[in-house]
Order: structure tokens, then sequence, then C-alpha cells
């Protein structure tokens, strides 16, 4: 794994130099008020930070906000990839230079719609739900190299409801904008709350490093580390082997899907 | 002209729906769609369908709105064929590789943007027409100002849920049946579990409350469907495939008695209010406008739990034959002589009428119906129809 190949999202700027001494230089980025989910950050921010810097955007959006992100296309221009949700983000980068990676979460989960895609755009982010098999399949039957998605925490809901601060409201508590969702000690869900809705990500990390070795590199554009809600000792413990509390449960069972009657 | 499009989760809803002045139906077929545990229909059902609505100048959609897994493309492009030939008029669809394959077949069904694809702006709905789709099932997140902008710029059909449970999270964005149950809710396994009770803890993990609840109120638009249809909405939606007859044939009633009263000017504040609490009495759970008119808050969520949900038994029973005078009936839950009761049906309005004479099949009079699905007679000169349905009279106009 080539560290050209590596792509690391970070919870805070400062950390940016530690990566960059062990040469990782690629760095996916939530646009602050377009991204639900990840911290963010505003283009000027990013601007002269010496890094390649892609875009995550993954609000679902409603006509005012997509015509917000219109006003700022012109400030995309030193940005090296765009990670996008919603097609309206398609629909008006279309025409424009930037690389556009196709990330409509839980979407990006057959050859036959990535390859339509491809036609399109640069790339496509493969989703969490899928079986190391059918990781296999799609990098073998895919026209160009995609993101893989190594480590992180999945998001399992996304609503547009403000699902924390309700609930506190209605009974008089405190209000909170994050917090634990736990059915019991096995299923949590970590909650976000911002201005543009309520995400639940599941507790547990994934982890597909230990099988990167069964995949085919060529057909990999980038590893993907989502490291917002650690450090870049855990990307050293992930390199290593030494990650032991990751949930991998989709890369080895299959979902239902016809279910008995 | 509006649409008015109901659910059917079999034959029987489907004809249901058919007779309570549905425009165009909706259904799954065996694979594909959202809904794997209903019924769905067979092929031969499906074509049974088409033929019955068609026959009645009505139309059938058919749901292939799965997002799909490379396995689940098995049989796909024969089912598309096959659908194609027995002419259903649409398919609802989130895939765009379904899409893609629509073309490449060159199928004459219109293709409608499934609310799995949580459209909300003019640009993905542009996107989708350029893909060859003919309308868009709005993301139930859609407000005024979302419907105005995507119809005026784009033209294209716009379809929106008018009433019926809603997803907590946008369509299509929620795995937490795969968590939790392992069955994968974009393939139809939804176990709904935004309905589930969560323990909720601060981020410093000391519990908040053990009785946090994501689930949102159901979808009821009967205060704004004006408005709806003035910003631009086409085909208005009742969600439920999985619904009883009733449940069917009362919201469709209702909506279908709103339109009525709207094209010929005569709605009126008490006569909503009346319609709003028929509505309220026939579903189980309470219901809000949601999104169109304002962003939902604390009252648009559900606390109370699905435990706490209501069911009522007010549908006494359907009306089989009007006949010299003698009404017969198929019993659905007791009612006995002295009953106030409501006849409604869609070449009616309602019809009031205390029971003052009943009778078993082979006419021998009895005091009560208490047997499910007994045949019992009234004698009686009214203007039911079969297919009609008696209900416990709760709300006059």
């Amino acid at each position: 794994m080539k560290n050209s190949k590596i792509l690391v999202s970070v919870k805070n700027l400062d950390e940016l130099k530690e990566y960059k001494k062990i040469g990782i230089t690629n760095f996916l980025f939530a646009l602050k008020g377009f991204s639900i989910g990840y911290p963010e950050f505003t283009l000027d921010e990013l601007l002269d930070l010496d890094i390649n810097v892609y875009l995550n955007i993954n609000l679902v959006m409603d006509t005012k906000k997509i015509n917000e992100f219109k006003n700022i296309i012109s400030k995309l221009d030193f940005v090296k990839g765009i990670f996008f949700e919603d097609l309206g983000i398609y629909y008006v980068l279309k025409d424009h230079h930037i690389p556009l990676i196709w990330n409509q979460n839980h979407f990006v989960i057959n050859s036959v719609s990535i390859n339509s895609w491809l036609n399109r755009v640069t790339s496509a982010c493969l989703t969490n739900e899928l079986t190391k098999e059918e990781i296999k399949y799609i990098l073998e039957k895919t026209s160009k190299p995609l993101i893989l998605p190594i480590f992180g925490y999945n998001i399992a809901m996304y609503s547009r409801r403000y699902l924390l601060s309700n609930f506190n409201r209605y009974h008089g508590y405190k209000i909170v904008n994050n917090g634990y969702l736990k059915i019991n000690p096995q299923n949590q869900f970590k909650a976000y709350e911002t201005e543009n809705g309520t995400v639940l990500f599941y507790h547990k990390p994934f982890n597909y490093y230990p099988i990167i070795n069964e995949l085919k590199d060529e057909k990999i554009w980038f590893y993907y580390f989502d490291l917002t809600h650690s450090n870049i000792a855990q990307y050293h413990k992930i390199i290593n082997n030494e990650i032991s509390d990751s949930e991998e449960r989709f890369l080895n069972h299959k979902t239902i899907y016809k279910l008995e009657d | 002209m509006i649409e008015l499009l109901a659910p059917a989760g079999d034959i029987e809803k489907l004809k249901v729906a058919l007779h309570y002045s549905a425009d165009a139906i909706y259904f799954g077929g065996q694979n594909y769609s959202l809904r794997a545990n209903a019924k769905n229909f067979s092929l031969e059902e499906i074509k049974e369908a088409t033929m019955l609505a068609h026959s009645l100048n009505k139309k059938v959609y058919v749901a292939v709105n799965i997002i799909f897994h490379d396995e689940d493309f098995k049989g796909l492009k024969e089912y598309l064929l096959y659908l194609d030939e027995i002419g259903i008029d649409a398919i609802m669809v989130s895939d765009i590789a379904v899409l893609e394959l629509c073309n490449e077949l060159k199928l004459k069904i219109d293709r409608y943007v499934s609310t799995q694809a949580s459209v909300l702006n003019e640009e993905a709905a542009m996107f989708y027409k350029e893909l060859g789709v003919k309308r868009i099932v709005l993301a139930r997140e859609a407000m005024k100002e979302d419907v105005i902008a995507i119809k005026s710029r784009t033209g294209l059909d716009l379809e929106a849920f008018v009433h019926g449970a809603m997803c907590t999270g946008f369509s299509g964005r929620c795995i937490l049946s795969n968590y939790l149950t392992n069955r994968d809710s974009n393939r139809g396994g939804c176990a709904q579990i935004c309905r589930w009770k969560f323990d909720f803890y601060d981020e410093n993990n000391d519990l908040i409350s053990d009785n946090f609840w994501l689930s949102c109120k159901d979808l009821s638009m009967v205060d704004y469907f004006k408005e709806m249809f003035e910003a631009g909405i086409y085909s208005f939606k009742i969600e439920g495939r999985m619904r009883s007859i009733y449940y069917i044939a009362t919201v469709l009633h209702c909506y279908r008695l709103l339109f009525n009263k709207l094209s010929n000017n005569s709605l009126n504040p008490a006569y909503i209010n009346f319609i709003r609490n028929i509505l309220n009495r026939c579903a189980n759970r309470e219901n809000a406008t949601q999104f169109f008119n304002k962003f939902p808050d604390e009252n648009e969520q559900y606390y109370l739990g699905s435990r706490e949900e209501v069911s009522n038994q007010d549908f006494l029973g359907i009306v089989l034959e009007n006949k010299d005078n003698i009404i017969t009936i198929e019993q659905r839950n007791y009612f006995k002589i002295g009953d106030e009761v409501q006849f409604f049906g869609p070449q009616n309005e309602f019809i009031n009428y205390k029971i003052d004479n009943l009778y078993d099949e082979n006419l021998n009079k009895i005091e009560i119906a208490n047997h499910p699905q007994m045949i019992i007679k009234i004698k009686a000169k009214l203007p039911v129809s079969p297919g009609d349905m008696l209900r416990i009279k709760i709300f006059d106009i």
C-alpha cells in the first residue's frame, strides 16, 4: 500500500503535519455547511495547506442548500476531488474540471451501477455493507479504480430531523447535540446532531485492513482511513494489525434479502 | 387534474383500492421491491392487476426499487421485459442500474424515481430527467419551496406522500435493520428499528433516558393537500402496502371527498375537520404534516412508543349485494340492532343508518352479528353497492 494511495480524514488540521511526516498527502475533509457527521472545515482553512485536498459533501440537499453550494463553486479550483452524496451536486459540477467521486451512502454497492457512474465521474467510494466476496467481484468488474474505506465508523442512519434536541425539549431535559443510543451493549450508536440533521454511527469501527492483500491493488485508487474519531496512533495500530475491537459483520455475513413466510 | 395513488399489498387490496376511486395503484412483485414481507404479486397477479386496472381506465405502477447487490440482478432483465410486455404503466426505481437497463432495452413503460432516491432539488431531478425519467417521487422531507422549484424548473410529474407512515431517516439512508436484525432495509427488510426503544446516554456516558424513541408521527396532509396541488404535486400517494382494506378504503374515500369538494368550491374548515377526525380514528398512530409547511420539531415526533398504539373495531362489514331492498353484508366486527352505523363507498359520501333489523344468511331474524365474516342481511332501501363498507358512526358532518 503506497502512501500515494492513502486517503485520510482527520479531526483537526494540527494533525496534518504528523501524517505528512510519514508521507501521507491526500486528505478528505467534510466541507462546512454541506456535510454531516464529521468535523467540518471551511474552504479558507483548506486553501494553503500544501496537501491534496478532497472534499466530502455528504448532505442530502434541498433547494436552499444547493443554491448556497452553487455560490461557492468558483472557490473550488484548488480541490483535487469531491465526494458527493446528492446527485444535484454531480449535476451542478458535471461540466467543471473537478474530479467527482460518487459517494451516495449505501448505494455504491453493485458493479453495474458503479460502472454506470464511472461513465460520468472519476471514481466511486464503496459502501460498507458489502461482503469480502462482493468487494472482490466489484473490483474485478468495474472500469476504473475505486475508493475502498479501510477503517472508520459506518453511518447507520441519517435523518433531517433534530432527533436528540427534539427529545430533550419534549421532556424538558438539557439540550445535548451528541450522545449514545443503545439497544444493548453490543448494539450502540453514536449520535450527532447539527443544524443539518442527525446521524447515527455504529459504535464500533470497521477495519478492512486485514483483507487488503486479497484485493487487486491496481483496482483501488485510494485506501480511505476515517480517523476523525481518533488520531495517527490509531493509524499505526491499523497498519500494524493491532486493532482488536473492530466490527466486520457485513464483510463476513450477507444481509438477508428475501424474508421467509 | 390530480392522481390519487393507492398501495396494494395483494390482489384483494388492489380491488378495494380500485373500487374506492384510486386513479392508480402501486405494488411490488415477488422480487426487487422494498416490502419483502408483504404478500406482493406473482407474475400472473401483476398481469391480472394490470388488466383489471386498465379495464377501469386506471394505472398500475410496480416497485422495482431495491438497491441492488450484484447477485440481485439475476432475472431482472426478463422481469422488466415481462412488465413491459403486459403493459404496466410505470416502474418505480431507486438504482441507476435499472434506469440504464430500461433505456438499453428500449422499454415502453415509464420510469419513476422512487422516494428512496431522496430527491429534494431540481438538479437531482434534472439528472434523472436526462435518464428518461418521467416522474419524481419526492423525498418525504420535501418542503413547499422544494416542490415549487423542482416543478417549475423541470416540468416533471411530481408525486408525494400524502398520508401514512414516515421514515425517521432519509429513505435509503438507514441501515439500522441491517445492524440489529441482519435484514437489509434497502432490499425490503426494514424492521422499523426507529420504533424500538433506546437508552439515551450523553457523550460522557451518563444516562439521560432509558425511554428514548426515534420514531416520528405518521403523515397527514389533510390541511395542506390544496397547497400541495397548487405547488405542483400531481400524484398524491397513500403509504401502506401492508395496511388493511378498511384503512385503504377509508383514506382513499376521505381524500377523494376532499378533492371533490375542492373542485366544486365547497370545501370548508368544518368539512376538513370532519375528514381529519375520520382519518385519525382509522389510523392507529398520531399524525402530523411533517415537512411540507414547516420544519418538524418535537411535536412531530412520537414519544409514546409502539406498544401504546391503539386499534379499534370500527370496521363492521363489507356490502356484498344490494338487491330488492335487502343488503347482504360480510361481517368484520361485532354489531347489533340499535347501533348507529355509517355506510361509505365511492358513489356516496356517508349514509347514516340505525340498525333496526338483522337477519342471518337464511333470512332468520337475529339480534347481533358476532361471528367474524358471517353473512348477515339488512332490509333497507339504501343506495349502497357491493364493495361499500360499514362502520360504527362516530363522526357526522
